[in-house]
């Protein structure tokens, strides 16, 4: 029998450079906003998951500072290092097993570097990831995430799978689109896509994710705790995870949709969805390179799916706040239900540490309430 | 389909000190998970989700799960969750895999406890930026100066003595004797144990730093529970708890405050009534040997002040009716992720018949514990029972 | 082939990031006033705590804390620990710190406590009991950190 859980309070703030906020500060501010959208204090919660890294918050155990900012004081609580979709699974846990009826998951990625401009950021991002590779086979030779996302765009192109022109436009038009919502790039064309600097040929610039600074939370709850909050957001019908393989191991080169496939077996077998494609009102990607977006779309066995139903929010090209992406994803898919007025929407969340290297994919099915 | 979760295997290699570790990292977490699955009696295609901890800063990799999954021979796509909470990463690990197996999330997880201190140049450097930066670090606090502040108090409060302590880590050595993955023994010499570190804490107070890798198999108790061929150790309470960050929060430092609110939760979770005659074996973390003490008074075991006194009569030692850190404890071996997991896993073979150190009979309900983070911010708990099937 | 031995291999690995970290509402506040000789608090708006260190909220009834007070840098040592083995990049050994509960507030501050001849550790803990006042010293040269005190005297200083 599934579980009978949901999003019930949500939260999203992007930081930029003018905050004068402490890293708890911020916390605090997103993870109480959460708790006011749900209806919830702070002492009906149970459990507290972060999904931060103390190489971006510039600290030694950084969640010790963010856990009581993140009504973790006195609750149990604990830290994953990965995409913060990681540590919504492990709420989500609490909550199935009985453990808890109220949960919060904050994700924080602002990096403590003096500036917030996206090229600050992703340049920490990419000096964090060439730390997270293999220190003695993959460091040494310039693995980064950037450079997994380099090699596998080049593959497709040479290969005749992708165009670099086709490329140009998709990422255009994601960023538009995303500039009219929590996008923190300003709308471009395609030619200004393919102008802007090469970063890890063929990707430019603008076609890397837009690394940002950003603090999310939700609030989730079981059954009847959940039924009685005043907004509930969506009942989360399914989910699904899986691990990509390592570096020596081609398939992440050669089938980077593989582990999305396997979680989203899972997910769709527990929420029901047999024909997927004309089930899903929307579906947020977490596709890290415009040559990647069809290898996912497929993987998710969304291949039908109108155009106009996927990454609504811009995407990952329009807002990308690094390990804190999994909730953006969840938090945009809620305004993508409340849109749709309900329905079934699907979130694809997937830790870039090492690029397309050992991500860890989580798939989530949430349904309007 | 959601079951208890049971500890059926655990893999230990044997404690050494970094500098005569011939293994690299991905090596020996192989070796110990090599040796839980056996112990367990579990292929390693059947497990679901690896659960990896790592203190970041600690190692050559960060979030060292990512470096160290791959060398595990895991089905392809085996999801991996990485853990890093500080000196609790280790005791959240079987708390975790207990959550996912309850949830229905996983039938089979593998923890891995990795040796963490093998990478730093200067250990104690890095070890000491975990005081709090900006308020505390600048101060001089470094790790062992914080572990001072709560003997420093205890011992004023309740009259406690250094010999005492003395006492107390001497018990533990000549337990550590008896425990083959033991790194510190009674071989420690007198007067390298007696020299001041910070007050009252002298060297033979403070743990080695030891290399080693602890893992352990937590299943589904009707999926794994048959396959042991040897009984298992359920787990009947996974608790945590954070306090403050500033170690200005801790208020009293002559007793660990914050475990007192967690047992409380950890035996309503477990059905615990009477903790001092409801257990037959405990582990407690103790990187500074006085902690025992304090650790057990807030664990309900005895009254506030009132441990000296059960060490004394014997009730904490192998024969008394309440062992404590038969393994020796953390202030024998301590191989940071792996020594946050070590008290579950000896409680695990406690409960088996299969103890690492000297076995007590019969032994059926251990509780185990982690601490870590600036001034013991974070605290595990982990009730565990053993069940014949 | 030169190398024959079988030994493992060591290779030397080395992290090194700059970072530039934001001190935010409460600690910016108080260390400036600590660079101007004024020890601030804050007070919870809605339970009453007073925190020094100071913060903007409170984590344990989870509201905004918009009230701040200057304290008098007199307190109560809670307890101490003498430090004769230091760490690279720390202050010469030996050392005293101390938990000081700073009157009127319901927390502790960690700091130098000074003033104590270390020289005999029996002697230098009898003088660091729990319970002994302590008054800040302020440094000469102040520059907006939680060393602008430079410690705590037990025998009161004239401020």
């Amino acid at each position: 029998m599934t579980p009978d859980l949901y999003v019930v309070g949500s939260a999203w703030r992007t930081v930029g450079d003018d905050t004068d906020l402490q890293l708890d500060e911020l916390v605090f501010e997103c993870c109480s906003a959460a708790l006011r959208d749900a209806g919830v204090r702070r002492h009906q919660i149970g459990l507290a998951i972060t999904s931060s890294l103390d190489l971006y918050d510039a600290r030694s155990i950084s969640n010790a500072l963010t856990a009581p900012a993140a009504a973790g004081y006195l609750n149990d609580e604990l830290r994953v290092e990965g995409d913060a979709s990681a540590a919504l699974l492990v709420a989500l846990a609490g909550l199935a097993g009985g453990a808890v009826d109220f949960a919060i998951v904050a994700g924080i990625h602002v990096p403590e570097i003096g500036g917030l401009a996206e090229r600050a950021v992703r340049r920490l991002d990419q000096h964090v990831s060439s730390y997270t590779f293999d220190a003695h086979l993959d460091r040494p030779v310039g693995m980064t995430s950037s450079v997994t996302l380099g090699l596998h765009a080049a593959e497709r192109i040479d290969a005749g799978q992708a165009r670099f022109e086709e490329l140009a436009a998709a990422t255009a038009a994601e960023i538009t689109r995303g500039a009219a919502r929590r996008g923190t790039r300003p709308a471009v064309t395609a030619a200004e896509v393919a102008a802007a600097p090469m970063a890890v040929a063929p990707l430019t610039e603008l076609m890397l994710p837009a690394a940002s600074a950003g603090v999310g939370a939700v609030v989730l709850a079981a059954g009847v705790s959940a039924r009685r909050c005043p907004r509930p957001r969506a009942r989360i019908a399914g989910w699904g995870s899986a691990t990509a393989p390592a570096t020596a191991n081609p398939g992440w080169l050669a089938d980077p949709g593989a582990a999305t496939a396997v979680a989203r077996t899972r997910a769709y077998a527990m929420a029901g969805l047999d024909h997927p494609a004309e089930q899903v009102g929307s579906v947020e990607l977490t596709d890290l390179s415009p040559a990647l977006s069809a290898e996912i779309r497929s993987a998710l066995d969304l291949d039908g799916l109108d155009a106009p139903r996927i990454n609504r929010s811009g995407g990952v090209r329009a807002n990308y706040p690094g390990i804190a992406n999994g909730l953006l994803r969840v938090v945009e898919t809620l305004d993508n239900l409340a849109d749709d007025h309900g329905g079934v929407a699907v979130v694809h969340a997937a830790d870039d540490l090492c690029g397309l290297v050992s991500s860890t994919v989580n798939v989530l099915v949430l349904e309007g309430v | 389909m959601r079951d208890h979760a049971v500890i059926a295997g655990v893999g230990f290699t044997e404690a050494t000190s970094p500098r005569r570790q011939e293994l690299s990292k991905n090596e020996l977490c192989r070796l110990a998970v090599d040796r839980a699955l056996e112990h367990a009696g579990c292929d390693r295609r059947d497990i679901d989700v690896v659960i990896i901890g790592d203190i970041a800063g600690f190692e050559a990799s960060s979030v060292a799960a990512r470096t160290i999954a791959p060398a595990l021979g895991l089905p392809p796509y085996t999801t991996v969750l990485p853990i890093c909470t500080g000196g609790t990463t280790g005791g959240h690990l079987p708390n975790q895999a207990a959550a996912l197996i309850r949830a229905g999330f996983a039938q089979r997880v593998l923890c891995v406890a990795p040796n963490t201190f093998d990478g730093p140049v200067d250990l104690q450097a890095v070890i000491n930026t975990n005081s709090p930066m900006v308020m505390e670090q600048p101060l001089g606090m470094g790790a062992v100066h914080m572990g001072a502040f709560f003997p420093a108090a205890y011992q004023e409060r309740y009259g406690v003595t250094d010999a005492d302590f003395e006492l107390l880590a001497t018990k533990n050595r000549e337990n550590a004797d008896h425990n083959p993955f033991a790194h510190v023994t009674s071989a420690l010499s007198a007067e390298h144990a007696a020299r001041m570190v910070s007050t009252p804490l002298r060297l033979g107070m403070v743990c080695p730093v030891s290399s080693g890798a602890i893992a352990l198999v937590v299943g589904a108790e009707s999926v794994v529970g048959g396959q042991a061929g040897h009984p298992v150790a359920r787990i009947t309470a996974a608790q945590s708890i954070s306090d403050g960050y500033l170690g200005g929060k801790r208020r009293d430092f002559s007793t660990f405050e914050v475990v007192e609110v967690m047992a409380r939760r950890a035996y309503r979770e477990a059905q615990v009534v009477d903790p001092r005659s409801e257990f037959d074996v405990v582990e407690l973390f103790n990187p500074y040997a006085p902690m025992e003490f304090m650790l057990m008074e807030a664990f309900g075991l005895c009254p506030y002040g009132g441990a000296p006194e059960l060490l004394r009569k014997g009730v904490t030692r192998y024969g008394g009716d309440l062992p404590v850190n038969l393994s020796g404890g953390i202030q024998c071996t301590n191989p940071g992720v792996a020594g946050q997991i070590s008290p579950v896993a000896h409680i695990a073979t406690q409960l088996m018949g299969q103890a690492t150190a000297r076995q007590v009979e019969g032994a059926r309900r251990g509780l185990a514990h982690s601490t870590g983070g600036t001034f013991f911010q974070f605290h595990t708990a982990t009730v565990l029972e053993r069940v014949d099937l | 082939m030169s190398e024959t031995s079988t030994a493992a291999l060591i290779h030397d690995v080395r992290w090194e990031i700059d970072y530039r970290v934001r001190l935010g509402r409460a600690w910016s506040r108080f260390m400036r006033g600590l660079r101007d000789r004024k020890l601030l608090a804050s007070t919870c708006d809605h339970c009453d705590r007073t925190y020094l260190p100071p913060q903007s909220y409170c984590e344990a009834c989870y509201e905004p804390i918009t009230r701040w007070q200057e304290c008098e840098p007199v307190g109560t040592l809670r307890t101490a620990t003498i430090v004769y083995q230091g760490f690279d990049g720390g202050p010469q050994a030996p050392y005293a710190v101390g938990a000081i509960e700073i009157d009127g507030t319901h927390s502790l501050l960690m700091h130098f406590v000074g003033g104590v001849d270390l020289s005999d550790v029996d002697a230098a803990r009898k003088a660091l009991r729990g319970g002994v006042r302590v008054r800040a010293v302020w440094a000469d040269e102040r520059t907006a950190a939680i060393t602008d005190i430079a410690h705590f005297a037990v025998a009161p200083a004239q401020p």
